[in-house]
């Protein structure tokens, strides 16, 4: 048989190798396998988010807003017990006023 | 006999035995539908696990618009293509290294294939076509990978790979043509040594 005629006879071999072939089956405990995949995905939930959680650049953002909030907060705060203070100041400067001298006064225009 | 529409509910409902039956019923199937695509057992069992893992997680998102068969071809070629893409990059990462003087990889000198479900007498030259058909376009390998291995008609693998009749003949006429090619290539260069 010539070369060529040895390449087509061995080609076309090749092309039929799959004929009649069988379905290779699964290796055992496959079942087994996945449950124990699945339930390794069930109990990473948290640890999952853990993970994430503790990735630098979302551990750097949430400290920052924590921050951020804390100071807005404190701010708030601020600003209120200012207005609480300025309007205790005025009420004892009220008690106190020397306006009421200058009413007496007023009154009392007589010498 | 169980309607495919009940299977689905039971296996959305998350019945165990449900979906238990699922894996033993369509297991070969799926691992003998990435076996060839990646021609490797180990490879092959990693992915049948992944894609009953998939199936589970989104059985939801089923619609029941295929067939559950379809579906599970559709889940297992994907899982098996983006699998072997992996296994390129690593291998050209492997080349890169090796250029500057690294380690190198062992998979760049893969082993030869040998599927257990082919003949004895056959299985020399099925192991060249196996090795042709990792150089021929991903459509044409599934194409002809579902037909001669799986068994599927032209109408099945149309519908798995979302296609017509007429594109799935055009396809496998252009894979046996790029199969003929390399083969042939193959044996020009190495019948001297026979």
């Amino acid at each position: 048989m010539d070369k060529e005629a040895q390449i087509k006879k061995m080609t076309s071999e090749a092309l039929g190798s799959l004929d009649g072939m069988v379905r290779a089956s699964a290796k055992p405990w496959l079942f087994a396998k996945i449950s124990s995949r699945l339930n390794q995905t069930k109990s990473g939930v948290w640890e999952r988010a853990g993970r994430f959680i503790s990735r630098p650049e979302i551990a750097f953002t949430g400290l920052c807003l924590v921050i951020i909030l804390n100071a807005m907060i404190m701010i708030t705060r601020q600003s209120s017990s200012e207005i609480t203070v300025n309007t205790e100041q005025q009420l004892a400067a009220d008690d106190y006023s020397a306006s009421v001298a200058i009413l007496f006064d007023t009154e009392n225009t007589a010498p | 006999m169980l309607q495919q529409s009940d299977f689905i509910e039971q296996l959305k409902g998350g019945d165990e035995g449900a979906f238990k039956k699922l894996v033993e019923e369509w297991q070969d199937m799926v691992y003998n539908t990435a076996m060839g695509i990646v021609q490797n057992q180990d490879d092959a069992d990693d992915i049948t696990q992944n894609v009953f893992v998939q199936v589970y997680q989104s059985i939801s998102s089923f619609k029941g618009e295929s067939k559950l068969s379809t579906w599970l071809y559709r889940i297992t070629l994907s899982k098996a293509l983006d699998h072997e893409k992996k296994w390129k990059s690593k291998k050209r990462f492997a080349v890169i290294q090796s250029l500057f003087g690294g380690p190198g990889d062992d998979a760049l000198h893969p082993v030869e294939f040998e599927h257990p479900g082919v003949q004895l007498e056959k299985k020399e030259r099925a192991g060249e076509l196996f090795a042709a058909l990792k150089l021929i376009p991903d459509k044409q390998r599934i194409a002809f990978t579902l037909h001669k291995m799986e068994g599927q008609s032209y109408q099945e693998i149309a519908e798995i790979m979302n296609t017509s009749l007429y594109a799935v003949e055009s396809l496998m006429v252009r894979a046996k043509n790029s199969l003929r090619k390399k083969l042939e290539k193959y044996y020009r260069d190495n019948i001297g040594g026979h």
